[in-house]
């Protein structure tokens, strides 16, 4: 058995992060769940927690669509503080996109493991939080 | 030294013949006979003067020479072709002069005979030479006219290229316009694409997760909470929808009344709706139309503009300072620009110039900020043919400017 498991979601829609919670926590998998509502809320906590690994997710879930800084800027900001983070993040963009245009951009990008469109199902979550 | 003149006389430079008036030799030098090739008892008494010229000579000498030796006494400086013995031509130039009779009443003539040979040579040299240069000239002229002719040729090419030019210029304008039209409507088909996907197919999801939720629910207390959710959610996709159907009858309304608006009138009815704020705020709004005071417009579309692009600069304000907005209209390079200058917030372009104006983005964390406000301004603007773009520096504010199809 794993120590902490902490899982961040970093989303605007209020609705998407409370059926998620739900979920996450029906599945017992997760210790955790931090809930950033944009981009730059979560690179902050990112920057303030980069020495201590404890406080960092194992799995971030990363919308697209979000004011202040969206998903993209928050993958070139972590990009940029990626050789300094003291933890592995596994992270998924979750978005409602179905734009190509956004799919093919997610996968040229080797920070992200996953481009899932919602909804995500409770099978697939309980995978991500498995295959860790 | 003895002069011999006997010895002069034979080998003087040139021949010298003594004639009786008919031209009968009586006396020769040695130079003559040199000259000629007979000898002394071939000619004398046997042969005149004329005898050594070609026929040609002859007649010169009956018509010219002679009379003119009778009427003057001398005649200097005539050119002849004498015929030697072997029949071959000696060219030479003869002075000659008429002696006064004798106690015998007998005339005599002396000739000097110049041989010119040389001289003829040189002579035909410089014939040969100018007819050469003659001919050249005539080559010359020729080229000239054809080069003439060649660059008559090439400026009537040069000008049919120039049409031929235009002509691809103007098609190439025309292309560029197209493609330009279709990055245009590209963009438009990647933005509908982008609204799709993030601003209505995602409250639809919500709305669908909540009604799975809903069904599988034990809970009675749950049920209810995931129903006022999912209100919460149609509304905005309502919200959504709405927004999304006025930005479409903006591009669809090819129709739309333009009218020549007063600025100044236009902007004061506006600014009444903004009067609460402008106070609370202790606004500081400077208008300038001096420069233009009237535009042609869909007065609708200007209205919003107004109210769109004042709301911003109220609403991000720096808390450190009065609000100061600044608005004014200028003639630049002919087209007409307006422009609305804040002392707010600012937004950092560097990072979201290209979503500035999209439908939905916020770029500052104001419980007000929708995303719409300058979505359907730049809808209303492009839908007029203008263009509509930003400059903005953060905590010292943003500048917005219009410009107006000419």
């Amino acid at each position: 058995m794993n120590t902490m498991r902490t899982l961040s979601i970093i989303d605007d829609d209020q609705i998407f992060v409370f059926l998620t919670k739900k979920v996450i926590q029906q599945t017992n998998l997760i210790n955790l769940i931090k809930v950033f509502g944009n981009g730059l809320e979560a690179i902050n906590f990112l920057k303030e927690n980069i020495d201590n690994p404890a406080s960092l997710p194992e799995i971030i879930l990363l919308d697209l669509s979000m004011p202040i800084m969206d998903g993209w800027e928050f993958l070139e900001e972590y990009l940029l503080l990626l050789p300094n983070i003291s933890r592995q993040i596994t992270i998924y963009i979750v978005s409602s996109s179905v734009s190509p245009f956004d799919i093919v951009r997610a996968k040229s990008i080797s920070a992200v493991t996953d481009f899932i469109i919602k909804p995500i199902t409770k099978e697939k979550l309980i995978e991500i939080v498995k295959t860790l | 030294m003895e002069l011999d003149f006997k010895t002069l006389y034979h080998h003087a430079p040139c021949g010298y013949l003594y004639t009786m008036e008919d031209g009968t030799l009586i006396h020769v030098n040695d130079t003559f006979l040199e000259f000629t090739g007979y000898s002394r008892k071939e000619i004398i008494e046997n042969k005149r003067f004329e005898d050594f010229l070609s026929i040609g000579g002859k007649i010169y000498y009956e018509t010219h020479f002679a009379p003119l030796l009778n009427m003057h006494g001398e005649v200097s400086q005539i050119n002849f072709d004498f015929i030697r013995k072997d029949e071959t031509r000696l060219p030479v130039l003869i002075n000659a002069i008429k002696q006064s009779a004798d106690e015998k009443q007998h005339n005599y003539i002396q000739f000097i005979v110049l041989d010119i040979t040389q001289r003829k040579e040189y002579e035909t040299e410089l014939m040969n030479a100018k007819k050469k240069s003659e001919e050249l000239l005539t080559q010359l002229a020729k080229v000239n006219k054809e080069l003439i002719f060649q660059n008559q040729e090439k400026e009537k090419q040069a000008s049919e290229l120039a049409i031929a030019n235009i002509e691809l210029a103007f098609q190439n304008e025309e292309k560029e316009k197209r493609a330009s039209e279709l990055g245009i409507a590209n963009t438009q088909l990647i933005d509908f694409c982008n609204i799709v996907s993030h601003n209505l197919r995602a409250p639809l999801v919500n709305i669908s997760l909540l009604v799975d939720y809903i069904e599988f629910s034990k809970d009675e207390e749950e049920s209810k909470e995931m129903f006022g959710k999912i209100k919460t959610v149609i509304s905005h996709l309502n919200e959504v929808f709405n927004e999304l159907v006025e930005s479409l009858q903006v591009r669809q309304d090819r129709e739309v009344k333009t009218e020549n608006i007063i600025l100044k009138d236009c902007l004061e009815s506006v600014l009444i709706g903004f009067e609460s704020q402008i106070k609370l705020y202790n606004a500081d709004i400077q208008i300038n139309f001096n420069d233009i005071f009237e535009i042609s417009f869909p007065q609708q579309y200007l209205d919003s503009i107004f109210t769109n692009l004042i709301s911003n600069a109220l609403r991000y304000k720096s808390s450190d300072r009065n609000p100061v907005i600044k608005i004014i209209t200028e003639k630049i390079n002919g087209d007409i620009v307006l422009s609305i200058a804040d002392n707010g917030l600012g937004i950092d372009l560097a990072r979201n110039k290209d979503k500035l104006f999209k439908i939905r983005k916020t770029f500052h964390a104001h419980p007000d900020a929708k995303g719409f406000g300058l979505f359907i301004t730049k809808t209303q603007v492009e839908a007029m043919g203008g263009k509509i773009w930003a400059e903005s520096v953060l905590d010292k504010g943003s500048t917005f400017f219009i410009k107006f199809k000419s």
